[in-house]
């Protein structure tokens, strides 16, 4: 999970950034070690291993190196920006998703309507780094391009499923890092 | 053009990239939001827009305001690429998409829509790091950038604030291109040798192989007229660029002229193919002029917009044939030498880059600046000449890069010309030595950037420099208040009058023909004068004095003053008149001119030999062998000299 020992993350944790130590330092008084370790859990989970990119299916984690790339815009001047960044993609997001989902309860379901909604939705997500739900809208748009109507709605459950699983998360972690604080 | 100075934010051009102005449009708030945080960790200067047809207003409003845009392919109120075509026609500025479909056939329209880059979201940070290099090759690519004249404002000069503008803009570029000058320590001749210098002849070959095509037949295209032209030097590209330019020129015409839209027009014209870097177009100004009436504004298109130019020969005698070192083109006439003969080339970089001012100037008050900036048009430039007046606003921008104007470059070239010395510019003064043009050279070299830097080295390049900073050189004409800022050229210290000012008030505004004829009759040069009054749009064009522009003297037309002609018997050095008449110049009232005996304002036309050198300037000591001097090139050594020393 070399993802979790960027810079960012070290800094957030008072780690040295330079250090090459990745893992909490145990043992220091200033450090909540138990919720530090929580914080590495749940980002190591939420992230992907970007080394294997790649692999696509073998991914485990539900956010991309777009994430760390928020990670590391976050500075003084923008203390909360990834938070802000997140909730932004929520409360966005959250539209669209209620445009799509009356698009399919239609009888006659517009195709290239749909993709395009889709295509907006796709580019919300990927600006958070939305790994899984980026790839389940590719995978949508297939469907649309085959007029399958089927496989567009199966695969917006997907979507839908995907898109608030990773709210928890996403809401867990920041949760996390708050309380824990800067070291 | 008025100068308008309310713009957002000059840019600051100290450190580019850092400053850039972007303008992002994006109807996606969280990417608008990730975008925003991005661009200003590059230390770039960022507006955001949510909606495309917000940012298309933003970018009416505030022309200047911004150095690129980069927007998103889906927009919900308008298409990414409609408003793509709109930046490019209106703003002609750098574009960048971006879009999260990144399929080869969306790629494809944007290119063809004219956009820099497409980028695919999501986008990173080291891929917006990058993003300068679009503005710097549009700037180079641009023969005049008419939003340099809009009058940005100038954030340190103390002229008038319409050229701060411009001033900003070419300093910017003349920063960037100093900054790449550096990094890349590159031989400047060695980026420019291939540069087409489109003189009258070769333009004229040009349009007849097109007219042959037919212009609005589907088969023209570069190869056809390539192959037509039958000119074994000239390459596909250089075609090419021409050719787009030329459509552009006639699109202009029939639609008429607007100064902005002739102006953008000019930007991504078609027409002058590009010699060498859409110099071409400003020679071709100064070529076509020159072949069209032998009339001698040096400057194709951009005659002496000073009034009415009547395009008239002005001091036709002056060996119109000498004035168009240009056509001759490329000359690989050698800057630096301080032979004269040099100057003949740098003249015909001179036209290059007047022919860029030119287009840029396409200013509406002028009457057909399209006609001016084309010289192949066998139009007078009149108005370029208004227009470029008016973008003079960044005289001291332009100053420092002769490409920017293309009417400047009449004036200018004249002016040039005629007073190497004049150049207060540092760089002409370095460049006196080698018959002034030369020493334009060092200017530009220093201080345009390397576009002008590589330009100076040799003729071909102070055209080029011309070209590729039009700005400069308008603002060479427009402002005389920036003129002034140029201290003589020795060391900056010209500070009396600009180096335009100066030359325009040498040159006599009186006919040509008198000034070429008697050398010592006449010496105001009215050529401020003119364009003061053409540039009155422009607001202080020429920062003459209203005594010193009186002095021109009645000169009928800025067009003599301006005519290379009348230059270029100035600076004959040696023959008799034409030395004088290059006296005229040197005469600038100010005593920043190298050979100015510091007769303010008007510039007395003063033999040479009373005339008072001060600068180190070898012009007069060498007179023009070649006496080919052409305007634009003493412009353009005025220009770089000022640029050299600022």
């Amino acid at each position: 999970m070399r993802c979790l020992f960027k810079l960012g993350h070290v800094r957030r944790w008072g780690f040295n950034s330079a250090s090459s130590r990745a893992l909490p330092v145990l043992g220091s008084p200033s450090l909540n070690w138990a919720s530090e370790y929580k914080f590495y859990h749940l980002h190591a989970e939420i992230l992907i291993a970007l080394r294997d990119g790649d692999r696509k299916k073998e991914y485990l984690g539900y956010l991309d190196e777009q994430f760390i790339q928020l990670e590391e815009l976050q500075d003084d001047d923008s203390p909360n920006f990834v938070e802000e960044v997140v909730n932004s993609y929520y409360s966005d997001s959250a539209r669209l998703i209620r445009i799509i989902d009356q698009a399919l309860e239609k009888r006659a379901i517009d195709f290239d309507k749909l993709d395009d909604y889709m295509h907006q939705f796709k580019g919300s997500c990927s600006s958070v780094g939305a790994k899984r739900v980026v790839d389940e809208c590719s995978q949508f748009r297939e469907y649309c391009a085959a007029r399958s109507a089927e496989g567009c709605i199966k695969t917006f459950e997907i979507i839908k499923h995907e898109h608030a699983l990773l709210r928890k998360k996403l809401e867990a972690y920041f949760q996390l890092v708050n309380s824990a604080g800067t070291m | 053009m008025v100068m308008n100075a309310g713009f957002s934010s000059p840019r600051r051009i100290d450190a580019f990239p850092v400053g850039l102005r972007v303008l992002v449009v994006d109807d996606d708030p969280t990417w608008l939001k990730i975008l925003e945080k991005m661009l200003k960790k590059c230390s770039y200067e960022v507006t955001t827009c949510a909606l495309a047809w917000d940012a298309l207003k933003l970018l009416r409003e505030r022309k200047d305001s911004f150095d690129i845009v980069i927007s998103d392919v889906n927009m919900p109120d308008m298409d990414g690429f409609k408003l793509l075509e709109h930046i490019g026609l209106e703003m002609d500025l750098p574009v960048i998409m971006m879009s999260v479909d990144g399929e080869t056939s969306r790629v494809m329209k944007g290119v063809q829509h004219g956009a820099c880059d497409y980028l695919l979201k999501p986008i990173r940070m080291k891929e917006l790091k990058n993003i300068w290099q679009h503005v710097v090759r549009k700037w180079k690519h641009e023969v005049a950038d008419i939003e340099c004249f809009e009058g940005r404002n100038g954030p340190d000069h103390s002229n008038d604030g319409h050229y701060g503008g411009d001033q900003t803009l070419l300093k910017k570029r003349k920063d960037v291109d100093n900054k790449h000058d550096e990094k890349d320590s590159s031989d400047p001749s060695s980026t420019k040798k291939a540069r087409v210098v489109w003189t009258v002849e070769l333009h004229q070959k040009f349009v007849n192989a097109v007219n042959q095509i037919g212009i609005d037949s589907d088969k023209v295209g570069p190869k056809r007229i390539l192959d037509l032209m039958d000119v074994p030097w000239l390459s596909r590209e250089n075609v090419a660029s021409h050719l787009q330019k030329y459509r552009l020129y006639l699109s202009r015409l029939r639609r008429g002229d607007k100064p902005e839209s002739s102006f953008g027009g000019m930007k991504n014209p078609d027409h002058s193919p590009k010699e060498s870097s859409g110099r071409s177009g400003l020679q071709q100004h100064t070529f076509g002029q020159q072949n069209d009436v032998n009339s001698n504004y040096g400057y194709p298109g951009n005659q002496l917009p000073v009034q009415s130019m009547d395009a008239k020969p002005l001091a036709v005698n002056m060996k119109s044939s000498d004035l168009l070192p240009l056509t001759e083109q490329q000359r690989p006439v050698d800057r630096e030498d301080s032979v004269p003969g040099n100057v003949g080339s740098p003249q015909v970089e001179l036209n290059h880059t007047f022919g860029s001012i030119e287009t840029a100037k396409n200013y509406a008050s002028f009457e057909s600046p399209v006609a001016a900036r084309y010289p192949w048009t066998a139009e007078i430039p009149e108005m370029q000449f208004e227009t470029e007046f008016k973008s003079q606003p960044n005289l001291e921008d332009s100053f420092n890069h002769p490409t920017g104007h293309v009417v400047q470059q009449h004036v200018q070239s004249d002016l040039l010309e005629s007073a190497p010395h004049i150049n207060r510019r540092p760089s002409i003064s370095k460049c006196n030595n080698s018959g002034g043009l030369t020493d334009i050279k060092p200017l530009n070299v220093k201080q345009c950037g390397n576009d002008i830097g590589q330009l100076l080295s040799s003729p071909e390049q102070v055209f080029e420099a011309f070209h590729l900073y039009p700005e400069a050189f308008g603002c060479f004409f427009d402002m005389p208040l920036d003129m002034n800022q140029y201290s003589s050229a020795n060391d900056n210290g010209l500070k009396e009058q600009s180096p335009l000012e100066r030359l325009i008030q040498s040159f006599p505004l009186h006919s040509q023909s008198r000034i070429s004829t008697s050398p010592g009759s006449e010496p105001n040069f009215n050529v401020t004068v003119e364009m003061k009054n053409q540039s009155c749009s422009q607001g202080n064009i020429i920062g003459l004095e209203s005594e010193q522009r009186n002095q021109v003297l009645g000169c009928k037309s800025p067009l003599e003053l301006l005519d290379t002609d009348l230059i270029f018997h100035r600076l004959q050095g040696s023959d008799g008149p034409s030395k004088e008449v290059g006296l005229d110049l040197v005469g600038l009232s100010d005593s920043n001119f190298p050979y100015h005996t510091n007769e303010v304002p008007l510039p007395t036309y003063v033999p040479r030999s009373e005339i008072d050198y001060e600068f180190p300037f070898d012009w007069l000591e060498h007179p023009f062998a070649d006496q080919r001097l052409l305007f634009s090139d003493l412009a353009i050594s005025f220009i770089l000299q000022d640029e050299i020393y600022n």
